[in-house]
């Protein structure tokens, strides 16, 4: 315990901190209408296809993030064009943009040879590595993400609870989803520092269908998510600088954890 | 004034044709009953006049706007057919999603304030279940979320209602209480009514008009004139024009 609170001391730590207490906040909170809309396994596209970023943005010696974000934003739009454009549905849309994304990823890293091991952390997070720059930009984003959603709150439940609906009052849903894929891509690219590539979908699945077991308000499913989300980061580093152990996967660990126990209290409700 | 205009409406599903060169108009304070077997394009045609679904001909006016340039959604209210919810474990409550109409006619950034939830509170009372407000919508029955849709749709006091086949989910009581209701909102608040129904005689009782559709128009007018037209005697049978008419007749509606 002793050696997690002297952690705190470090600046690499406080960065890791803020900046993933400020993504999975971002992340909880989108993850609710990702999950509603069964548009969840965006995410995991999305993720698949910022290797492929990482891959080039290291065989040209550029910083990640930078040419992640554009690229990955850009996937999100067209995993919502080709469905209405192409004979497909969204799930093939998805598939096709994480598998062309992986394919990338891999070639790239056959190209570059030499930087297997940063591809490496970036497949598998490296949250304590998290630069002052980086943070910033993280911390910057992810309240541009809850700004967003704070601003088109009642559009987002409106088109996320009856579409057709929210068209009846003016909303049109198509901009609300474009909205939503970018945000979706800003948070998977942001996450990706945090839990890797592999895992950050699960910031944006794990802590929303945790919150769904409740079984309250909308807002009050939001809130839940969000503050599970965070406090799944928190205890996932503290837990994971205790105990020696990668960090991304301990974050997502303690998110699965958190949904098995919501499941079973609600259930042994139920019963009871 | 009409409310609605439809002119030489074509729609298609796929390669089927849902409507064929329908042309019907609604005008101000009208009620209206469209019936039709299944399939006929009832719910096809709500869906065209209020945008959810492109025509592939023809002209649709909703208070002499197209639909696609129509901005005055807080005049119509809809109830769309019941048929469960996608999720029913949907995390909303009964105050959240009537709420969600008051969203019509609003701009950027669309909040809530205290008139709107004041809107909220009235719609619910006058439809008896103010209770329900703090109740998750996926706990609730069938008959109680119809209520509750219809309390949405009531919410911003419209001028026109649109409602497709909103007693399914309803016992007896209830429906009858639900036709009265339509019937005070028609006759005394003036509300253009128009009612999806395979309950054609029920409609009789408190619609004036009636458009009967199958795929074409086969007949739109009073029922007056649909009582007295020996084309319509020889379509449905002296006995199915009957049982219309006669509860029209009972109920002492205007034709």
């Amino acid at each position: 315990m002793s050696q997690v609170l002297e952690a705190l001391h470090y600046a690499f730590v406080q960065r890791a901190l803020l900046a993933g207490l400020f993504i999975a906040l971002g992340c909880g909170l989108l993850g609710v209408f990702l999950v509603l809309r069964r548009y969840a396994m965006i995410g995991e596209g999305l993720s698949h296809f910022a290797f492929a970023t990482v891959g080039l943005a290291l065989l040209l010696g550029w910083t990640p993030l930078y040419i992640a974000l554009p690229l990955v934003a850009l996937a999100s739009l067209v995993i919502l064009y080709l469905p209405g454009r192409a004979a497909m549905y969204g799930d093939a849309a998805i598939g096709m943009v994480s598998a062309v994304g992986v394919a990338a990823g891999v070639l790239f890293a056959s190209l570059g040879g030499g930087f297997n091991v940063d591809l490496f952390s970036f497949l598998f997070g490296d949250i304590l590595s998290v630069s002052r720059a980086e943070t910033r930009l993280a911390v910057a984003l992810a309240l541009g993400v809850l700004a967003l959603i704070g601003l088109f709150y009642h559009e987002l439940f409106a088109v996320t609870f009856d579409e057709a609906g929210a068209r009846v009052v003016g909303i049109r849903p198509a901009r609300l989803n474009r909205l939503l894929a970018l945000l979706t891509a800003l948070m998977v690219v942001l996450g990706i520092r945090v839990v890797g590539t592999l895992l950050v979908s699960s910031l944006l699945i794990f802590p929303a269908v945790t919150a769904l077991q409740f079984r309250r308000s909308f807002k009050m499913t939001l809130a839940v998510s969000a503050a599970l989300g965070a406090l799944s980061v928190v205890l996932g580093l503290f837990l994971s600088l205790g105990l020696d152990t990668p960090a991304g996967a301990t974050i997502v660990l303690v998110n699965a954890a958190f949904f098995l126990l919501a499941f079973a209290v609600t259930r042994g409700r139920q019963r009871g | 004034m009409n409310v609605i205009e439809v002119q030489n409406l074509t729609a298609t599903y796929g390669l089927g044709v849902a409507l064929d060169r329908v042309s019907w108009q609604a005008g101000a304070g009208e009620f209206w009953a469209i019936v039709g077997p299944n399939g006929s394009g009832k719910t096809t045609l709500l869906k065209v006049v209020l945008g959810l679904m492109r025509p592939e001909t023809g002209r649709v006016s909703l208070f002499g706007e197209s639909p696609a340039r129509f901005r005055d959604w807080h005049r119509l209210g809809y109830l769309p057919q019941f048929n469960g919810l996608a999720f029913p474990r949907f995390p909303a409550t009964v105050q959240e999603v009537v709420g969600m109409e008051r969203l019509a006619g609003k701009h950027f950034p669309r909040w809530m304030d205290r008139a709107d939830a004041q809107a909220i509170s009235e719609s619910l009372a006058r439809l008896d279940i103010a209770n329900l407000a703090p109740r998750r919508i996926g706990e609730l029955s069938g008959g109680q979320r119809q209520r509750v849709l219809l309390a949405r749709a009531l919410v911003n006091r419209p001028r026109l209602l649109l409602l497709d086949e909103p007693t399914l989910a309803l016992d007896p009581d209830s429906r009858n209480a639900f036709y009265e209701l339509l019937a005070t909102l028609n006759r005394q608040d003036g509300v253009t009514v128009v009612l999806v129904t395979h309950d054609s005689a029920t409609a009789g009782r408190y619609a004036g008009r009636l458009l009967y559709l199958d795929r074409t128009v086969i007949f739109s007018g009073s029922f007056t004139d649909f009582c007295d037209s020996p084309e319509m005697t020889a379509r449905f049978g002296a006995f199915a024009q009957h049982t219309i008419c006669h509860q029209h007749d009972q109920a002492g509606g205007v034709s």
